[in-house]
């Protein structure tokens, strides 16, 4: 049963009289394991796309199966349920609560957690998570004690701490220098190794060449989609050294 | 998602901006303690009141005259006397469920002692007066049934007219005159303080009431008769009696409407506690109106604070609270700030309250129920007041809620 299967899905837009078809009939499945980036240019419907796949919105029309389960039937509810349960969202802002620590932001999705988890139990996939990506140190650092890139990579450890299946990152390079831009993309490369199935857009070709696969959108529809060859690897001198300060 | 987690968010959400919290609050705060304080006051003034009319006599019934001339029974045009010595003797003697009776005569004068002189109430009583009003006698004696009916010219002088007119040393056996009348001082009466009027009790001279009728008076202003029933469950009992006593000396006849009226102690007690109670109410609803006005305040701060945590919703939201949680929580944090503005509020009424009391010599009465009220009330605005914005937030769209600047 692949993750991710489109078929057939539009979605228009409507500014006043003017209309947007910022997805036009998108056939796309992606398998489990996979780690793809969407490229195009900006308003090519990249964006539209990830919120679609992530449950955030629904297609006009088309076909959606996440895991094998058509989406269009479920209510927001259930569709929050599954953005809690198996969708690891990272975005280009970060979107971290201001003024609470790191360890507090990645309990967030725990929180909305329906089954049953004890507080400790919770507390400790937290720390996990925060571990996972190099950050057990900053734990109890606010955001704006923290650098960007290591934003990002709290909020990469709250999209991990309910154990999803895949990640959906728009953009979550765009606002990171080089450096930390490698850092990051280590982390979603030692992911996607772990079996976690990651979709990553970008507008920097070399940041898709860290992909297995790269999808290039143009005008809503996928111009071209292909596989990496010579795909690059990013480092993790950030797990190893800790030079993280 | 469990209510408790619910709360911890809430809270966090709370402590996280504390000058908000505090500033959202500051209406209810002083909604509640408005209510408090002055519901507070306003039960301690009646009772204050209620004590006093108590304070006047046990088992009291006063009879006063209805203007005489409406009925065209007795006395010239004008004349408003309808109650007589005799009316007061005949109660006396021909009810059974009355334990004293006293008229009443109040007539201001100049009294003279020696070279000082000073005006005051002279009241003409009978020697039961003591006993039905809860006087006593601190120095000497006082009159007797003999002395009444004898006319005689003694007096008993309030703490007040003591220090106006011997400075304050003992006035038993000394004379004193009365519109040239010389009365001799038998005795001094303890002291009352000031009544809820604000008329010192002590500013009093009583004298026999024949001897106020006839030798200071034209003989015919009585000004009405206190009588004391035996006991508090005689009390209706004795009225009926003596307003049967008096319609048969007035010689009313049967289609003829009373020419006085009587009133219990319970009904002036009533009568008080209408006028404070009706304070009270009027009070309560300016002090009601003001916490709707705090509830106003809570909402228009949730407002702008979920405009505010726009993105913070839209966080939520794309990491899985559903609708329901982000309805809850605000709803949450709108009734915690209330239900802490209303404790807070209750503290400070309570102070304030205690600190008014101190300053305006009144009592204060904490009402419990009031307290619960008011907690309720609080809760109530919270949930009335928050509903709409926790609902504005629940209702967002996650991707514009995310995009929000
Ligand atoms: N909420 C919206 N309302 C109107 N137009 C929108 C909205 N979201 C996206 N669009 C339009 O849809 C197109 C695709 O947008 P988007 O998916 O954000 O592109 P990308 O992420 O590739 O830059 C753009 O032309 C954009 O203006
Ligand atoms: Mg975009």
């Amino acid at each position: 049963m692949k993750p991710i299967q489109l078929e057939r899905i539009c979605k228009t837009f409507y500014l006043g009289d003017a209309q947007v078809k910022a997805l036009d009939n998108v056939d796309l499945s992606i398998d489990r394991g996979e780690f793809v980036a969407v490229i195009g240019a900006s308003g090519s419907g990249k964006s539209t796309l990830m919120n679609v796949v992530g449950c955030l919105d629904h297609a006009d029309s088309g076909k959606y199966l996440l895991e094998g389960q058509s989406v269009r039937d479920l209510n927001r509810r259930q569709l929050a349920d599954i953005r809690n349960q198996r969708i690891g969202f990272v975005f280009q802002g970060f979107n971290l609560l201001a003024r609470t620590t790191a360890l507090e932001n990645v309990l967030l999705p725990l929180l909305y957690f329906r089954g049953s988890m004890p507080a400790g139990q919770a507390h400790r996939r937290a720390v996990d998570a925060l571990q996972r990506v190099g950050l057990a140190d900053r734990m109890h650092h606010e955001p704006n004690q923290l650098s960007g890139g290591q934003q990002q990579r709290v909020a990469i450890a709250r999209a991990l701490v309910n154990d999803p299946a895949i990640i959906l990152a728009d953009e979550p390079t765009g606002n990171l220098d080089s450096r930390t831009t490698l850092d990051v993309l280590a982390l979603f490369q030692e992911l996607n190794d772990s079996g976690i199935t990651i979709v990553l857009v970008t507008h920097e070709s070399d940041v898709a060449e860290h992909a297995r696969r790269v999808i290039e959108m143009q005008d809503g529809t996928i111009r071209k989609d292909f596989q990496v060859e010579n795909r690059r690897r990013a480092h993790v001198p950030a797990m190893a050294g800790g030079r993280l300060s | 998602m469990k209510w408790q987690k619910l709360i911890v968010v809430a809270l966090r959400s709370i402590t996280r901006n504390r000058m908000r919290s505090l500033l959202t609050m500051l209406g209810i705060i002083i909604g509640v303690a408005s209510v408090i304080a002055l519901v507070a006051l306003g039960e301690g003034s009646q009772a204050d009141i209620t004590a006093e009319i108590d304070s006047m006599g046990t088992n009291l019934i006063i009879v006063v005259p209805e203007s005489a001339d409406s009925h065209g029974v007795r006395g010239a045009a004008g004349s408003s006397t309808s109650l007589s010595l005799d009316d007061a003797e005949a109660i006396d003697q021909q009810v059974a469920a009355v334990a004293n009776v006293s008229a009443e005569i109040r007539l201001s004068e100049q009294v003279v002692a020696g070279n000082s002189n000073w005006n005051t109430s002279v009241q003409g009583v009978s020697e039961s007066f003591l006993a039905i009003r809860n006087y006593e006698v601190v120095q000497g004696t006082f009159f007797s049934r003999r002395d009444v009916t004898a006319k005689a010219k003694l007096a008993v002088l309030g703490q007040t007219v003591v220090d106006e007119l011997f400075a304050g040393k003992n006035p038993v056996g000394s004379r004193i005159r009365i519109r040239n009348v010389p009365f001799q001082v038998i005795g001094v009466l303890g002291e009352k303080g000031q009544n809820g009027m604000g008329t010192d009790q002590d500013d009093v001279i009583l004298v026999p009431a024949p001897t106020a009728l006839y030798r200071l008076s034209d003989g015919k202003t009585v000004r009405g008769i206190l009588i004391s029933a035996t006991t508090p469950a005689k009390i209706d009992e004795a009225k009926v009696e003596v307003a049967a006593v008096l319609r048969k000396t007035h010689r009313l006849r049967d289609n003829q409407e009373n020419d006085f009226s009587l009133r219990d102690q319970s009904e002036i007690t009533d009568m008080a506690s209408q006028v404070t109670g009706t304070l009270t109410l009027l009070l309560g609803a300016i002090a009601g109106v003001s916490l709707m006005v705090g509830g106003i305040g809570v909402m228009n701060i949730m407002l702008v604070s979920v405009t505010e945590r726009t993105r913070e919703i839209g966080i939520r939201l794309a990491i899985g609270a559903r609708s329901g949680d982000i309805l809850l929580q605000f709803l949450i944090e709108a009734v915690i700030l209330c239900l802490c503005g209303g404790v807070i509020g209750i503290m400070a009424g309570l102070g304030t309250a205690f600190v008014m009391g101190e300053v305006m010599g009144t009592g204060v009465v904490v009402n419990p129920s009031v307290i619960v009220l008011s907690v309720g009330f609080t809760l109530a605005v919270g949930v009335f007041f928050g509903f709409y914005p926790a609902r504005k937030a629940a209702n967002l769209n996650p991707i514009e809620a995310l995009r929000y600047e």
